[in-house]
């Protein structure tokens, strides 16, 4: 299921949450437990089992290090066992078939055939029970021995298909012990309101836009493509993927504080940025921090010398690309983003320092919206052809026609929506009205929060377009 | 009270999620929308051995146990209570982002009109009715002497081109219209184009609809008389019967846009129908009706009030008059025809009108061919250019 769905908002939602008031608290990590199973087999009723079977392992192998406590060599065995089985499920279904597709290349007849669909959010589940053996066997948590809790912590239904990628330090306390209270609840529904705001009224408008123009790319039509075509496309869902992403963390985050839990952080105005490597901290932050914890201080960080520095950040950058997508266009796409990082570590950054920061602003726009037609365009020959048209290269020639005229027409106030709303001049405006006057704030968030909801209740129930981008990671 | 504003959005926020599903089951609407003017989805018991069983085929999507759950909700969506006024709503919201085209169709002052562009491959599809329709023409002339023509007729998007918005790249029907007819050298054409741009101030399209209003119509009888070898009868001499005047038609369900003045349906009659019998034999696929009208009135309280003229879209009907003459006429249409076939009616003794949409079997079983003196093409420039079932009569009198 997804959050952006009638049958979630006004079935799952609300008997989950009259259940989840009503029932003892003892019960409700129980309801958690059995509410992510539901959610998660509404769109998974096979896969869900690959779900149960990797939380199960982690637990019991958590179990393991507990009872072991003193022979570092079975807890090291246990650990070991647990990266091994998360990786190879990530392997088997997210990366079986790229790989052995190559390997048929280079055989060059074939020796394998892995064609399994992807599990939604396997991603982002095998790195978050991953995160809690790691730090089990580094002491920094205690062991879960309540095996529903366990549970509960990684398939709770708002954050088990599409993250944020919430470590079990992150919620350890909370699992255990947890007020609802009606601060919470209230800053939840807004956050909540807020995030499918985001991608309902903004992502999915804007991605109608992207979507035309990726499928004229994909069909090769470029010969009826002008270069503004090209760049209000691409520009259209270098909004649409914020705007969906964030707006999916923030139903998550909304959604947790509802039930009591405080989720951590995945997005902070990452289009404000004034370099790759901030861009990268205010973007997709628990992976980012993931990836930190795990794969880059473990290689020793930027301790062991410039040149070990470097090599680190380029494996990170690469897992990075890879964690996207099993697909050469993604890993192509870390190099990219890795090389950026790399140059601003070495040079770039002393001169985004001096400019003026609407200039190191414009850099990383630049850089960012050329990274798309990466991510996005499955073959190098569609990337070329792509980023060629925003150059001035091939198209029909011209670098504005009807077409992108009749775009800039039919999207120009959402462009302008979007603008302004991935910016902190909405948060901006509403601190300084408060100063002066925090009950305006405070009584018209009430008309704000409930218009958003009610227009995308519209938005639904008519519903044609509807994706969620993340969830092929 | 420092909490009063949590406490409001708590308690509207909660009864919104409970509140509108609990009417939702309470008010189930009926299945068939009206004004949407198509069947709700319904939704088929969980088929979990299915899902199993089509799991490792290659086509993720096409996984059968999915269809409980995707089938659920859209059939949630379908009878989402109120379901007609947040369709209102989020075209609003559309029109209010200055969005011009909503589901396919503009809104221009006080007239709908559907969008046509160019599809990728239009000229290839093209081609290949062409193909099949000339060779079926040259067919009937050689064996059964018969002669045949085409009428492609424009939508309202190329009448009233200059309305659009601009920059809005709408096909161009005029030219594809011209590409059909030089490609067809056993089959004559019928230009209706200049008629009807010259009467494009006249009542001549629906504004809520995609047809031609009667009087269009008559434009397109008009400019066919004269190649059928028939005498028109003048404009002046019908009388014109306001049937409805409360038509909303498909642009209409389309946009659920209730700001455009809905349609007049009119039916033409000559003062010398009343003397004269007709026969209206309608096969619909199922049974075969007799009526001795070629309208339908009962459409007229119904939604699609366009049906009123010869029904809905049948495979086969038969016109059978008392005409002064021998002449019969095998037509091959779209609904555009149905508006003008009662003007010709009174001029053939005979009339077969085919769909071949609905028509799977060789025709040649269903229709004695060799009856037919004449034969006529009448469809929409766009349909006639997308539609894939004229290709069916490649293999016709071969």
């Amino acid at each position: 299921m997804v959050f952006s769905n009638l049958t979630f908002l006004f079935l799952f939602l609300p008997l989950f949450f009259l259940t989840y008031l009503a029932a003892p608290k003892f019960l409700r990590n129980t309801l958690l437990f059995i509410g992510g199973i539901i959610f998660y087999a509404w769109g998974e009723p096979f896969y869900v089992f690959v779900l149960l079977i990797s939380v199960l392992f982690d637990y019991l192998l958590g179990m393991a290090m507990h009872k072991y406590d003193n022979n570092p060599k079975l807890r090291k065995a246990a650990l070991i066992t647990s990266i091994i089985m998360n990786l190879s499920l990530l392997g088997l279904f997210k990366y079986g078939g790229f790989i052995a597709e190559n390997i048929n290349l280079i055989a060059g007849r074939e020796l394998f055939n892995i064609d399994l669909p992807l599990p939604i959010g396997i991603s982002f589940y095998t790195f978050q029970t991953l995160s809690y053996t790691i730090d089990l066997y580094r002491r920094r948590i205690t062991v879960q021995k309540n095996p529903i809790n366990f549970a509960a912590f990684v398939t709770m239904f708002p954050q088990v298909v599409a993250g944020p990628i919430v470590r079990y330090e992150d919620v350890a306390l909370e699992l255990d012990k947890r007020e609802i209270t009606l601060e919470m609840v209230y800053e939840g529904i807004c956050r909540f309101v807020m995030g499918l705001g985001k991608k309902v009224l903004i992502a999915n408008n804007i991605g109608i836009l992207w979507s035309s123009v990726k499928g004229m790319a994909i069909a090769g039509e470029y010969s009826h493509m002008s270069t503004a075509t090209a760049w209000l496309g691409i520009i259209a869902f270098t909004f649409q993927i914020y705007f969906d992403f964030s707006g999916y963390s923030d139903m998550a985050i909304g959604l947790g504080k509802i039930i009591g839990f405080k989720f951590p952080e995945n997005f902070n105005y990452p289009y404000s940025s004034l370099s790759i490597s901030e861009f990268w901290r205010r973007w997709h932050i628990t992976l980012g921090n993931w990836f930190k914890s795990y794969v880059y201080f473990p290689m020793g960080g930027s301790r062991r010398g410039k040149l070990r520095t470097l090599i680190n950040l380029g494996v990170v950058w690469l897992l990075t690309g890879i964690w996207h997508g099993a697909n050469w266009n993604f890993i192509l796409w870390g190099v990219f983003m890795g090389v950026l990082v790399i140059s601003e570590k070495l040079f770039l950054g002393k001169i985004l320092d001096k400019l003026p920061w609407f200039l190191s602003n414009i850099y990383v726009m630049v850089m960012v919206i050329f990274m798309w037609p990466i991510f996005e365009l499955p073959t190098l020959s569609h990337i070329a052809s792509y980023i060629g048209l925003m150059l001035g290269i091939g198209g029909n020639g011209l670098f504005l026609d009807q077409q992108a005229a009749y775009m800039i027409l039919n999207y120009g106030v959402m462009f302008t929506i979007c603008i302004v709303a991935c910016s902190e001049l909405p948060k901006t405006v509403a601190q300084a009205i408060r100063r002066r006057c925090p009950a305006l704030v405070d009584y018209g968030t009430i008309p704000v929060i409930l218009a958003i909801f009610i227009g995308c209740t519209a938005y639904l129930v008519n519903a044609g377009y509807n994706p969620f981008l993340y969830f092929n990671f | 009270m420092k909490n009063l504003h949590k406490k409001i959005l708590f308690v509207l926020f909660t009864a919104l999620i409970i509140g509108l599903p609990a009417a939702t089951f309470m008010f189930m609407p009926p299945l068939f929308s009206e004004n949407e003017n198509r069947y709700l989805a319904t939704f088929s018991a969980p088929d979990f051995s299915g899902y199993l069983r089509n799991f490792f085929n290659k086509t993720p999507n096409n996984i059968k146990g999915k269809q409980f759950m995707n089938g659920f909700d859209s059939w949630f969506a379908d009878r989402f209570v109120l379901r007609e006024d947040w369709i209102i709503l989020q075209n609003e919201l559309e029109m209010l982002q200055g969005k011009t085209e909503i589901n396919g169709v503009f809104v221009v002052g006080d007239r709908m009109i559907q969008s046509w562009r160019e599809e990728a491959e239009l000229i290839q599809n093209v081609d290949l009715t062409l193909r099949a329709v000339d060779g079926f023409a040259k067919r009937m002339g050689d064996i059964y002497g018969a002669e045949s023509h085409i009428m492609l007729v424009p939508t309202a998007a190329e009448i009233y081109k200059e309305l659009l918005p601009p920059n809005s790249q709408p096909g161009n029907q005029d030219a594809l219209i011209r590409y059909c007819y030089d490609n067809l050298a056993h089959l004559t054409s019928i230009g209706v184009m200049t008629y009807l741009s010259e009467n494009s101030d006249r009542y001549i399209y629906y504004r809520t609809d995609h047809h031609w209003t009667t009087h269009g119509s008559y434009l397109g009888y008009f400019a066919a008389a004269q190649k059928l070898g028939i005498t028109p009868h003048d404009f002046g001499r019908f009388n014109v019967e306001h049937a409805s005047s409360d038509f909303r038609g498909t642009l209409f369900s389309k946009t659920l846009n209730f700001r455009v003045t809905p349609d007049i349906i009119q039916f033409f009659s000559l003062a010398s129908d009343n003397d004269r019998e007709l026969l209206l034999r309608v096969n619909n696929g199922a049974e075969i009706i007799e009526r001795d009208s070629l309208y339908f009135r009962e459409f007229l309280d119904k939604k699609d009030k366009y049906a009123a003229f010869m029904g809905l879209n049948s495979p086969i009907m038969e016109v059978i008059t008392d005409a002064p003459t021998q002449k019969s006429l095998l037509i091959f249409k779209d609904s555009f025809a149905h508006s003008m076939i009662p003007f010709l009616a009174s001029h053939y003794s005979h009339i077969t009108v085919l769909d071949m949409r609905y028509i799977n079997t060789d025709i040649a079983e269903l229709v004695e061919l060799q009856n037919y003196s004449q034969i006529l093409f009448v469809y929409s420039v766009d349909n006639f250019a997308e539609d894939r079932n004229l290709r069916k009569l490649e293999r016709v009198g071969g």
